[in-house]
């Protein structure tokens, strides 16, 4: 750190030299992993067509009910005497039933997979995540329990600070909006960071604040301690009136046929309102029961109504709407964070706003590195942070990008294939970084870009040679190829962009 | 000490209030503030943790932009000083 960077915080020179100091760093700190985490939390609001994208196999409508009554007779045969399953019918958006149940042979305790809707497989399709790998990533990191949700708090803390103190440190907040300065250097860069820092400056605020809250149950337990002491079971009945919560009798009983109660419980949610999440708790012990959460992708709110079942009677024992203001004012904001209320219009500006913030990080890191480059003693650590930043905007979508390649080059029947869908994003991901690293920074946006841009014109490419054709209606593999097209051109053009102004590029590079 | 390592040392006590103070009055806010509201608990616990979360980005502003390093700690100690008498005033958890 040079004294340049201290001099105006000791001093005191004010709010906005102050402001402009600490969004640097707090920008600058954590920068590349906000950036995989915006640009994975972009890619999650298609989480469902994602993975349909990543599942061809299965194709066609579904219905909500039949697919959790073969989900549940498929787990009957396979996970009996399992402590709990909990399965996310198709929706209209999801196609399969994401399933997840304890399973002692699995890493972590618990097996998630997706189950064919009609048969209740796990097989019907290839062995894949789907977008849940992006979602996952988005808040765990790829890290285990807590770890990768305690850096990912910290990370969208800076973020915070960063969006505030950046927009105290914003001399003309509005005529700056209407300002462009093409070809100028750093002026350029300054004016992109500010137009996508601003235009969507709302959402940045909406989806930082709300993905902290996300959180706060483990980051902020403050608030529960001072009301409920270790009393956590209490706060819980409190917090989540609607479930009901029983200890195994250790007595076998038959779980009882489940259509009956999912019928029951849409008719309690009345008109409109589908099936949602459904858990089994201790299915075959004679506690058995069965929760059903409404459906909740038509409202902002998550979580707005909770029907449980007694498992062996088929009785209904509990039925809560959440009405308590603050409560909705929770699940609003959590809901808002998830975007999954979204209608298609709106999902796509959801989409395009996750970019912007995504692309607010970039321009930010590309800006700091770029304003010091002229700088006399910008050096050495600047050029090493330039060819970092490289590595890591133009290799995040080429590793993500690698996953989808995995997704279609693996063989349907290789052992662990999901898993080595999961390691192509790092493998690739680390081959950028350090390739990145090896060239001058004047020299590497070029071919990086050129590689993303191959890396997401693969997609589309590879679909062609699926050994069937998408069901009529079916947008979700040709939307997602065209997401990639647009991405693989808009690479491309960066590339070819990235190769011009070369007089300056190099007068710079020979200070550095 | 030079100037420019009691500058550094300054910068270093301003970015220990930044980071820690901005947690520890985020929790002191979501503490206090939920023994100090006339709801429910959990609703109570609901609400001061909205209104703990919402300071975060202000700590950091404050540590850097106060007149001096001791100013920075004061204008965050005494508020959470203030939190906690009042949340341990309210007594028990009821």
């Amino acid at each position: 750190m040079t004294d340049a960077h201290v001099v105006p915080v000791v001093a005191a020179k004010g709010l906005r030299q102050v402001s402009a100091w600490l969004h640097g760093w707090s920008g600058l700190l954590l920068g590349w992993l906000i950036f995989a985490m915006c640009l994975s939390g972009t890619l999650a609001i298609f989480k469902p067509e994602i993975s349909r994208w990543l599942r061809p196999e299965i194709s066609g409508p579904a219905n909500p009910a039949s697919a959790i009554v073969a989900a549940t007779d498929y787990l009957r045969r396979a996970a009996p005497g399992g402590a709990e399953w909990f399965l996310t019918p198709p929706d209209g958006r999801a196609n399969v039933t994401e399933a997840t149940w304890a399973d002692a042979s699995a890493p972590g305790g618990y097996r998630t997979q997706a189950l064919d809707p009609l048969t209740g497989r796990p097989d019907v399709a290839r062995d894949t995540l789907g977008g849940e790998f992006f979602y996952r990533l988005h808040f765990e990191l790829q890290l285990p329990y807590p770890w990768g949700r305690l850096l990912a708090s910290l990370a969208a803390a800076f973020l915070l600070v960063a969006i505030v103190s950046g927009v105290f440190a914003h001399r003309r907040f509005f005529a700056d909006f209407f300002t462009f300065r093409p070809a100028k250097g750093h002026r350029s860069w300054l004016d992109a960071h500010n137009l996508v820092g601003v235009v969507a400056l709302p959402f940045h605020l909406m989806i930082t604040y709300s993905g902290l809250l996300t959180l706060a149950s483990l980051t902020m337990p403050w608030g529960v301690m001072s009301a409920y002491g270790t009393d956590g079971a209490r706060m819980i009945k409190e917090f989540a009136p609607g479930f009901v919560e029983r200890q195994a009798s250790h007595r076998a009983a038959p779980l009882a046929p489940i259509g009956p109660m999912l019928m029951a419980a849409e008719r309690r949610f009345g008109a409109g309102g589908r099936l949602g999440q459904v858990t089994v708790d201790h299915p075959g012990d004679a506690a058995a029961t069965v929760t059903v959460i409404r459906f909740d992708g038509d409202q902002l709110a998550k979580t707005p109504e909770v029907v449980v079942f007694d498992g062996v009677t088929g009785r209904m024992i509990s039925d809560v709407v959440e009405r308590r203001p603050a409560l909705r004012t929770y699940n609003v904001i959590y809901g808002l964070h998830m975007g999954r209320f979204s209608v298609g219009a709106l999902r796509w500006f959801y989409f395009l706003c996750g970019l912007m913030l995504t692309a607010t990080v970039a321009s930010g890191l590309i800006l700091w590195t770029v304003k010091r480059r002229d700088r006399p003693g910008g050096g050495r650590a600047n050029e090493w942070l330039a060819r970092f930043n490289i590595g890591v905007i133009a290799g995040t979508p080429t590793a993500f990008m690698a996953y989808f390649w995995a997704n279609r080059l693996v063989a349907a029947t290789a052992p662990g294939r999901s898993a080595i869908e999961v390691a192509s994003v790092f493998w690739t991901l680390a081959a950028v970084i350090l390739l990145a690293l090896a060239l001058p920074s004047r020299r590497g946006w070029a071919p990086l870009l050129a590689l993303a841009a191959i890396a997401c014109a693969g997609g589309p490419v590879l679909t062609m040679f699926d050994a069937r054709p998408p069901a009529a209606g079916d947008w979700a593999i040709a939307g997602g190829n065209l997401v990639m097209a647009v991405a693989a051109v808009l690479f491309a053009a960066a590339a070819w962009r990235s190769t011009r102004h070369p007089v300056r590029r190099q007068r710079s590079s020979a200070r550095g | 000490m030079s100037l420019a390592n009691s500058a550094k040392l300054a910068v270093a006590v301003r970015t220990v209030a930044a980071i820690v103070g901005s947690y520890v009055l985020a929790a002191a806010i979501s503490a206090a503030v939920t023994r100090l509201l006339p709801l429910p608990r959990i609703d109570a616990v609901v609400v001061a943790t909205l209104l703990g979360l919402l300071v975060l980005p202000f700590v950091p502003i404050w540590a850097f932009a106060a007149r001096t390093p001791l100013r920075a700690w004061a204008g965050i100690i005494v508020p959470i000083a203030l939190l906690a008498a009042a949340g341990w005033l309210m007594g028990a958890p009821g």
